[in-house]
């Protein structure tokens, strides 16, 4: 309980060497394939880019659709769907987020049990029917989940800078959708937004597990042949830079004040991308050991977790700096982590401080990779985002010609500490 | 079933030995060691588990586990606060501690060449913290936030702590929260965390789990040579154990301004250590299963009277325990319709054993094939082997885990089900959102 974990797809990490085969499917489906030894298993992600980004006005649509995946196809119903991945112990999985929609199967890999995944697996993804019984319960659900999420500050706060930081940009509305807006959104919708996402030429294969690359090979095309070829969808407009500075405060009965300070982020292709990543590192990336923690935390005892990253998206996302305390303290806190902040961007860090960040990513590339659960994640963001395919093995080089002075050069550019969104969600001071 | 090698390695250790790709030793000085290896990639996890946990305190010092997990990162005679973070970051490692209530457990996660470093300073912590106060004051701030953060502001955590508060008897173990009362987290002296430290962080009464890309010779050899010197604490035996002592027939209403309704149900129950009948145990973990999927598939998918169903069992837990049973009704239904379509359903599983035949199969099929994906991550696998020796359970326990429930029948279940799922005497929490 020490220290709060962070999501993965937003904390990309690095990399062993691996053993990456990559292929196109005929349709157009690009396939990222591991083999791996030692377990019995196969994991395949399916990432399209078809997510809330592209709701247009009807917040919620992709998410609808993605939660709709596997409640029926044209031959089974939701049980036997449930049944059949039950009956050979395979686990089926979906979600959607603000870049791409994720269609996950992790199964044995024993012939028997693989086909038989496989195909329930194909059949839901390819085949599905969208059905208004289905549609009017997973609304109800939708309607649940955004109560669930007024109930967190934490929720709270991620939604209301998301809004503040992308302003008019597709990636601003929560992937939920409004209440008004998942009322709207009708069958033919969701048929519309499959027919148009869901195709084989917006897809990335990853798969990794205990098969030969025949099988992968065989597996990816099973995959994509039942899928209309399609176009891929056409890339999310830049998030403009903020213009001014903006305070905003959500009053919240809680006894903490959740503090997120920010501003407009950068893309995965970025040209000062590996510099930030080592100066967010240092700064407030690397738990207990990052300025930011120690400044909150170890110095003042003023937060259970303090930390800032950087979302990686295809657009810009957004640099995040946030931290937790109680409603009293919550100006100190913001007093403090803003002086952290802009002593960060305005000194270099020390040798000492560059050269510990380097050992930690340098030192703990093999980690990143030690399963295969992690491999898939980062084949899917390879595959997804257009990454080279020695992203994972050159991530560590680049890392080690970073100078102290690259990264406050960086820096500077980014970080305009004059622009940021303060944003507070809590009770009274 | 399982085989088991006996090895002979030195004269140091009291015993070795070994089973599918397991081994374990114990030092003179009582300290426990298991090893598995896994070579799938060239990295370790170490762990070091202590028998103490939340079980163990009684107020005014919950907590006091927890609050000592958090010191111990804060310095010892040999390396300075924030030291020990430092080196294991700068050696590309990855660490954390956990406490629950039967454990407090420290772990690295590193590439295998720094496996050493890994066990000596990890050995270091064992014996040479150094308590300062100003760095606990400072600690014992953190720590009321992080109550804060995941409980006070958290509608349904709120419910959770109740339902043990209400589930077993004051002064009894897993009635207080791991976390500690605010209260108590507010008063201890650093006193008490040094008693506590001086008490149970001794090799006797700790096991040090290592997995992955490791020989178990060598890990074996280093613990020796870090840890071997430790004298252990021969009145570790002395201390009275506190077993949980449940509850019936409680229950208490949260008001509490949140959106959604919530509710949980507990049913006292034994753990797979307490149960006098151990295939009772496994009947009763698969009774938590088959509700979990039975209940979601007709309250929630095709009555929709529920937005989520979930059913819990601690069938590891060192005392007796609940099985648990909580849900949020779908908006507009009360929490009394989902009760009672709940003990409907219940009702019929007891006379009608067979209707849950096809289920019980499927579920035993996903065991087997969970068993498997559960070893993808090193982590996963020390966990289990960790918290099983803390507890007092055989590790063999992981292994037979897929036997043991492929043996429970419906009939089985259902017995389990009559035995101890009275509804007229369950405890209670229900959370009534105020203010929307």
């Amino acid at each position: 309980m020490k220290i709060l974990l962070l999501f993965l797809l937003f904390s990309t990490n690095i990399y062993a060497k691996l053993n990456i085969q990559h292929w196109t499917t005929p349709e157009g489906a690009k396939v990222l394939f591991v083999q791996t030894q030692g377990l019995p298993m196969l994991d395949i992600s399916l990432n399209f880019n078809a997510a809330s980004s592209k709701d247009g006005d009807q917040y919620g649509l992709a998410t609808l659709t993605s939660s709709l995946l596997g409640t029926a196809t044209q031959s089974r119903n939701e049980e036997q769907i449930i049944n059949a991945f039950e009956s050979v112990g395979a686990q089926f999985g979906g979600s959607s987020l603000k870049d791409m929609s994720i269609v996950s199967l992790r199964t044995l890999s024993r012939e028997s049990v693989l086909r038989k995944a496989l195909d329930v697996f194909t059949e839901v993804v390819t085949q599905p029917s969208f059905q208004q019984q289905y549609l009017s319960r997973e609304k109800r659900q939708a309607l649940q989940s955004i109560k669930a999420s007024k109930q967190s500050p934490a929720s709270v706060a991620s939604i209301a800078f998301a809004q503040a930081v992308f302003g008019k940009h597709p990636y601003a509305h929560s992937k939920i959708g409004t209440p008004e807006t998942i009322e709207a959104i009708t069958i033919s919708d969701l048929k519309r937004h499959y027919q148009q996402f869901f195709v084989a030429k917006n897809l990335t294969i990853s798969l990794v597990g205990d098969v030969s690359r025949a099988r992968a090979k065989q597996i990816a095309r099973q995959l994509s042949h039942g899928l209309n070829i399609g176009k891929k969808a056409s890339p999310n407009p830049i998030v403009k830079p903020l213009n001014q500075a903006q305070k905003i405060h959500i009053d919240f009965p809680s006894k903490q004040t959740h503090l997120l300070i920010g501003q407009v982020g950068i893309s995965r292709s970025h040209p000062d991308y590996y510099a930030l990543y080592l100066g967010n590192h240092i700064f407030g990336g690397s738990g207990l050991v990052s300025i930011l923690s120690d400044e909150i935390r170890e110095k003042k005892g003023l937060a259970y977790s303090a930390y800032s990253y950087f979302s990686k998206m295809a657009s810009n996302g957004y640099f995040l700096l946030k931290l937790q305390t109680k409603n009293s303290q919550a100006k100190e806190a913001e007093v403090t982590a803003l002086n952290a902040l802009k002593n960060f961007v305005n000194k270099t860090v020390s040798p000492q401080q560059l050269q510990d960040a380097k050992d930690n990513i340098i030192g703990g590339s093999s980690l990143k990779t030690a399963s295969n659960d992690n491999i898939l994640i980062y084949l899917s963001i390879i595959g997804f985002y257009d990454l080279p395919l020695d992203f994972l093995s050159s991530f560590t080089d680049k890392i080690k010609d970073i100078s102290a002075q690259d990264v406050q050069n960086a820096f500077k550019r980014l970080i305009d500490t004059d622009k940021l969104i303060t944003l507070s969600v809590g009770g009274n001071k | 079933m399982v085989k088991i090698i006996t090895l002979l390695v030195s004269l140091y250790v009291a015993q070795v030995w070994a089973m599918e790709g397991v081994s374990q030793a114990t030092l003179k000085n009582g300290l426990k060691i298991i090893v598995k290896t896994d070579n799938r990639a060239p990295v370790f996890i170490s762990q070091l588990w202590y028998k103490v946990g939340a079980s163990n305190e009684k107020r005014p010092l919950t907590g006091v586990s927890h609050m000592l997990e958090h010191m111990m990162f804060k310095g010892t005679d040999n390396y300075k606060t924030g030291e020990f973070s430092k080196i294991i970051a700068r050696n590309g490692g990855d660490e954390n501690a956990f406490t629950s209530n039967d454990y407090t457990a420290y772990y690295q996660k590193m590439h295998k060449s720094k496996l050493a470093l890994a066990l000596k300073m990890e050995a270091d912590r064992m014996r040479h913290l150094q308590l300062s106060n100003d760095e606990f004051e400072k600690e014992r701030q953190v720590v009321i936030e992080e109550r804060r953060l995941r409980i006070e502001d958290n509608p349904n955590a709120n419910v959770a702590e109740h339902l043990n508060l209400i589930s077993f008897a004051k002064k009894s173990a897993y009635h207080s929260p791991v976390i500690g009362f605010k209260k108590d987290i507010e008063n201890y002296k650093l006193s008490d965390l040094r008693t506590w430290y001086e008490t149970y962080y001794a090799p006797n009464n700790a096991t040090l789990v290592v997995v992955g890309d490791v020989d178990a010779k060598a890990v074996i050899a280093l613990a020796q040579q870090y840890f071997g010197g430790y004298k252990a604490n021969v009145n570790i035996g002395n201390i009275d154990d506190n077993p949980s002592i449940t509850q019936t027939g409680q229950s208490h209403v949260l008001k509490l301004k949140a959106k959604l309704p919530f509710s949980i149900l507990s049913f006292p129950v034994p753990s797979l250590k307490t149960a006098s009948d151990k295939h009772s145990a496994y009947a009763l973990d698969m009774l938590a299963f088959v509700l979990d999927n039975g209940l979601s598939k007709t309250l929630v998918r095709d009555q929709q009277i529920a937005s989520s169903i979930g059913v819990g069992y601690g069938l590891y837990s060192k005392y007796d325990t609940l099985l648990t049973l909580s849900f949020i009704p779908a908006k507009g239904v009360s929490n009394e319709a989902v009760l009672s379509a709940i003990k409907m359903q219940v009702a019929e599983l007891i006379k009608k054993p067979a209707m849950i035949k096809e289920e019980l199969l499927r579920t035993k099929i996903q065991l087997e094939a969970s068993f498997v994906f559960e070893q993808d991550h090193i982590s996963t696998q020390s966990y289990y082997l960790g918290m099983l020796a803390t507890v007092g359970l055989p590790i063999e326990t992981l292994f037979s885990y897929v036997d043991k429930m492929r043996a429970v029948s419906a009939e089985d279940v259902a017995q389990v089900a009559k035995q101890y799922l009275h509804f007229s005497a369950a405890n209670s929490v229900q959370l009534i959102p105020q203010g929307d």
